[in-house]
């Protein structure tokens, strides 16, 4: 008897490989007239990218349901008169040449047996570069994309924010760290709820929250305040929004603003140390729209030493020379400078500066210098505003920590350890208390002092650290109660983690005694 | 506050006493006192950098 034909057919799964070559024949140019470039800046930026990791093959399912893509169908896309499908495809990464006979033969031998299984999960983890979903929108195609980090520069060092990621393809558990990346669609989302969405990636991940979607943060954000007038098609945030929404996904929003440049690399070194991303808020200088980004990551180089009278103690922040930014123009982690640049501030717009400019409304910003793959330069923008979404419980502000920072490394490096002064750094960061222990306990500390630390001090959840180092090898830390609104009364331990001679550490013992604790050796 | 004073007390291990700050001006005291005055200008604008001014909220991002 022939089988009943479905009136709402089931859609069929289909895996197949692609060598890297023919990736951008997987993206249809839309039809009628398209007011941008064809492939769109993203796709190209993400096919350098791969080419830099070495890609060579791309595995690619062709029916795949996307959390994010598929709350943008119910809230916007659903009612529009085109039948948009709720299924996207996932494109997946590897750098070795698989084809599909052998992603065919690989399946297969895993269902034979367990070891076959793990030598071949292996084998596809050793070799996976990650993944991007692409959406079935005419033009704005690039959907939720994780890929694997390109390696600083040698000689340099990178401390970048991530996420592990685990996928599900085949039968196989594969995982891949890094930061999601999206473009805007234009839709549901404009620049800045792409960028609050990346960082609430890295958020949810440390507060064991559910990651919200573009959708969930479009609404949230327009909740109560709509000053383009309605929510939907997306126009682009205010900060006031963007602060609601951070609320909504149960984070604390901070803004912070009026900065020097120094000072911005400062505050964006302290808030990516602590693993939290930072929203810049960016403005153009002459005609044109307010943008936002967000910090994943930077690139720091050692500080020299300094002259130990003028500054006896380093601000290690100053090694950050290169900053990491997922911008939805662009593409994930594009390369960025931050700048120190003159322009006029007229009539709340910032313009260039000419020899008509009034000399009394020229002032000096700092600015974001964002580089394509190829190093030249993409745009270039005004800093009005860093956003970071923290969590609730983390009250100290950061101006606060550096200053407390500040005077302890002066402090240290003039009254206790003088042979050391101008060689000392002080950074300052937020961080879980378990981590700290585990950090601080396996280096540097007698028996006593680590079972003082991790056992007869109690410690908020996530601790202000005050690292003082000398050539990166630690010196002393001092944890402060991240509870607390202000530094100086809110030590929590001082401890020693260098062997030292009996003055030094009697004068460090007076120095902890001034901020109310005991000197842990 | 004078430094070395805490208004409320920290939970710990009862049988630990507080440190006591030292009686008296100590070079070490000095060193941070003056510290403490510098860092003040030093660290101003950081200080206040989450004063917002009114119409900075309304600042909206929408570049594409």
């Amino acid at each position: 008897m022939p089988r009943p034909r479905r009136q709402q057919p089931y859609p069929r799964a289909n895996v197949r490989v692609v060598p890297f070559s023919r990736f951008l024949d997987e993206y249809d140019r839309p039809d009628g007239l398209v007011d941008l470039n064809w492939p769109p800046t993203q796709l190209q930026y993400i096919r350098e990218y791969l080419a830099e990791l070495d890609c060579q093959s791309v595995l690619i399912e062709d029916h795949y349901i996307d959390r994010d893509f598929v709350d943008d169908v119910a809230l916007f896309y659903a009612r529009s008169l085109r039948g948009y499908p709720n299924h996207c495809r996932r494109l997946h990464f590897f750098d070795t040449h698989l084809s599909s006979r052998e992603w065919r033969g690989l399946v297969g031998r895993s269902n034979q047996n367990p070891e076959a299984r793990q030598a071949a999960t292996a084998r596809l983890n050793r070799a996976y570069l990650g993944f991007t979903v692409r959406r079935p929108l005419p033009g704005y195609p690039v959907g939720r994309t994780v890929l694997r980090r390109v390696k600083p520069t040698q000689g340099i060092r990178g401390d970048r924010i991530g996420v592990e990621y685990g996928i599900h393809v085949g039968g196989f558990d594969l995982t891949v760290n890094g930061l999601a990346f999206q473009q805007q669609d234009q839709g549901v989302s404009a620049c800045a709820t792409t960028a609050l969405w990346t960082a609430l990636h890295q958020m949810a991940e440390l507060e064991s929250l559910r990651i919200p979607t573009p959708a969930f943060l479009t609404e949230a954000a327009c909740r109560y305040y709509l000053p383009g007038g309605r929510a939907l098609p997306q126009e682009g945030l205010t900060l006031e929004q963007i602060c609601e929404a951070c609320r909504a996904a149960g984070l604390s929003p901070v803004v912070l603003h009026g900065l020097d440049t120094e000072q911005t690399r400062a505050q964006i070194h302290v808030l990516l140390r602590s693993g939290f991303p930072a929203l810049l808020g960016l403005f153009p200088v002459g005609a044109g729209d307010g943008h936002a980004v967000t910090v994943t990551g930077f690139a720091e180089e050692p500080v020299a030493a300094a002259d130990s009278a003028s500054e006896p103690a380093l601000d290690l922040t100053k090694g950050t020379h290169q900053l990491f930014v997922h911008d939805d123009r662009l593409g994930p982690d594009a390369v960025a400078t931050l700048e120190a640049i003159d322009v006029e501030l007229r009539n709340g717009r910032f313009r260039p500066v000419t020899d008509a400019s009034d000399p009394q409304s020229v002032m000096t910003v700092p600015a974001l210098r964002i580089l394509r793959r190829d190093g030249t330069e993409f745009d270039k923008r005004v800093i009005r505003a860093i956003i970071v979404a923290v969590p609730s419980k983390v009250r100290l502000s950061l101006g606060r920590l550096r200053q407390l920072g500040w005077i302890l490394g002066r402090s240290i490096a003039l009254g206790v350890v003088p042979d050391l002064a101008g060689r000392i750094g002080f950074s300052c960061y937020f961080e879980r208390s378990t981590d700290v222990i585990r950090l601080i306990t396996a280096d540097g500390l007698s028996a006593n002092g680590a079972y003082t630390l991790a056992c007869q001090t109690a410690l908020s959840r996530y601790v202000a650290r005050v690292a003082l180092s000398e050539s990166g090898k630690p010196l002393f830390d001092v944890l402060l109660d991240s509870t607390e609104t202000e530094a100086n009364p809110s030590v929590l331990a001082f401890i020693c983690r260098r062997t030292l001679p009996s003055t030094a550490i009697n004068h460090a013992r007076q120095l902890a005694s001034h901020f109310g604790v005991d000197l842990i050796i | 506050m004078a430094p070395g004073r805490r208004t409320v007390a920290k939970p710990s291990d009862s049988r630990r006493k507080p440190a006591q700050a030292p009686k008296g001006k100590t070079r070490i005291t000095k060193i941070l006192e003056q510290a403490a005055a510098e860092s003040e200008r030093v660290m101003r604008s950081e200080l206040d950098s989450e004063r917002l001014p009114a119409g900075l909220l309304t600042l909206q991002f929408k570049k594409r």
